[in-house]
């Protein structure tokens, strides 16, 4: 479980160029503008950069890890390719739209392998700012609560499903398993919600 | 710093009392340990002296005040370390969630930092500040939990079950830190079932039974009396109150 919130978290980014997550976050947008906007340059463009600015990071078993996603990048080639045979010029732009979506999930991945939880969070209190602190603080103690609560939930999803399996809950029936585990997960997380608030008004809230 | 609890009552919508007529005083750095059966209202004793529960009877004093008064001051001053210290941890890192409270207290960044670094130190946790909370293990995240409340400079430390989960060398490490504060002037009220763990360095044993007090004095008054107040005295091989010590 300890490795699911690693993956699902990242309290250490892959270091990157640049080093501000602001700076990353506007090439970030400027990548998928000109990956959707200026086909295939701008996906090639992107790509380049992608793959440039995050050399750190694992991109093969990134690609591997995509699985059912390729049949969503590889669809306007696939479709393209039905009989009768299409001529090169109508394959070109199904070629193209493949680049686009695997140039956007790449620029995802870059900025999510190297941004940290806190950098993202903190972006959110910024993004939040324009309201008003007070508002901004609420919204982002509220982040802090959830990120710190996701995890938790995970573990006991995870003890509850193993307590069930010793019980007989078949796992392999996912509907059933759903209906054993989603009581028990239930009633923790409202203890959990109830203990938090009562810590959050004992530590000054 | 004296706490008075006088006459607290508290009965449930069955009925049922889960406080009656309990009236306890606390004066200066002690260290008192609260034990009892399950149900016998130890933490429900503990959530009216922190103000979370209102009492259907009687009234929490705090240095003469009633702690519903300045509720929030009241808390500074008396610090509460819940059962499962995953329920207090607020922050992401280990820094963030021990500067948690004062930053809510509004106190200035030189200040939290001071105070951050002590807490730290104290529960040897220093250096460790920019872990993910999410990552440490039982015992650190009571450690932690602890110097989450340190940080507040409180006067008096409530522990519900301090030792629960713990291996040897934790209950060892928990302990010591616990003493230290003690030996600092912090008072504590240790709320367990462990009695053979914290009792040979406690002062004052309040026994509970049925949401009242059975037995309340020095330790070494009411160790005879242990098995007639329905606790059990540790075996013969650490059966003197001395003997009794998980720290060697």
């Amino acid at each position: 479980m300890a490795v699911l919130t690693a993956r699902l978290f990242r309290f250490h980014a892959v270091p990157t160029w640049p080093q501000r997550f602001g700076a990353r976050l506007v090439i970030y947008v400027a990548m998928t503008l000109g990956a959707w906007l200026l086909p295939p340059w701008g996906a090639l463009i992107a790509l380049a950069a992608v793959f440039a600015l995050g050399w750190r990071i694992h991109w093969g078993p990134w690609l591997r890890s995509l699985g059912w996603l390729w049949l969503f990048i590889l669809a306007p080639l696939l479709a393209a390719l039905v009989p009768p045979l299409p001529s090169k010029a109508e394959l070109l732009p199904a070629a193209y739209r493949c680049l686009t979506f695997l140039a956007l999930l790449s620029a995802s991945q870059w900025l999510s392998a190297s941004s940290t939880v806190y950098e993202i969070r903190a972006a959110l209190s910024m993004l939040f700012r324009p309201f008003g602190r007070r508002v901004a603080n609420f919204l982002s103690l509220g982040g802090a609560l959830a990120l710190c609560f996701i995890p938790w939930v995970l573990e006991q999803m995870d003890a509850v499903r193993q307590a069930g399996e010793l019980r007989g809950v078949p796992s392999r029936k996912p509907l059933l398993a759903l209906r054993a585990l989603s009581i028990p997960v239930f009633v923790r997380m409202i203890e959990k919600a109830r203990h938090t608030a009562e810590a959050l008004e004992l530590r000054g809230q | 710093m004296r706490l008075d609890v006088q006459q607290l009552g508290k009965r449930f919508e069955n009925g049922r009392w889960g406080l009656r007529e309990v009236s306890l005083a606390l004066e200066g750095p002690g260290f008192t340990v609260v034990s009892g059966p399950n149900g016998s209202g130890k933490t429900l004793l503990a959530r009216h002296i922190l103000g979370l529960e209102r009492p259907d009877e009687g009234r929490v004093l705090l240095d003469g005040a009633d702690i519903h008064t300045d509720l929030r001051e009241a808390r500074r001053r008396i610090a509460f370390v819940f059962q499962e210290p995953e329920h207090q941890i607020l922050g992401m890192t280990v820094d963030e969630d021990v500067a948690w409270t004062p930053s809510r207290l509004g106190w200035p960044k030189a200040r939290v930092q001071a105070s951050r670094e002590r807490a730290l130190q104290l529960t040897g946790l220093e250096g460790r500040g920019w872990e993910p909370t999410a990552f440490l293990s039982g015992g650190e995240k009571r450690r932690l939990a602890i110097a989450a409340v340190l940080v507040a400079e409180p006067e008096m430390i409530i522990l519900d079950e301090p030792f629960n989960d713990l291996d040897w060398p934790g209950v060892k490490t928990l302990l010591s830190i616990l003493l230290d504060l003690h030996h600092q002037g912090i008072a504590l009220l240790v709320i367990t079932h462990d009695l053979e763990k914290c009792l040979a360095h406690a002062d004052r044993l309040v026994v509970m039974n049925h949401g009242s007090i059975a037995a309340d004095g020095p330790v070494r008054e009411i160790w005879d009396r242990l098995p007639e107040l329905g606790l059990r005295r540790p075996g013969p091989l650490c059966g003197t109150l001395e003997g009794m010590t998980w720290l060697s």
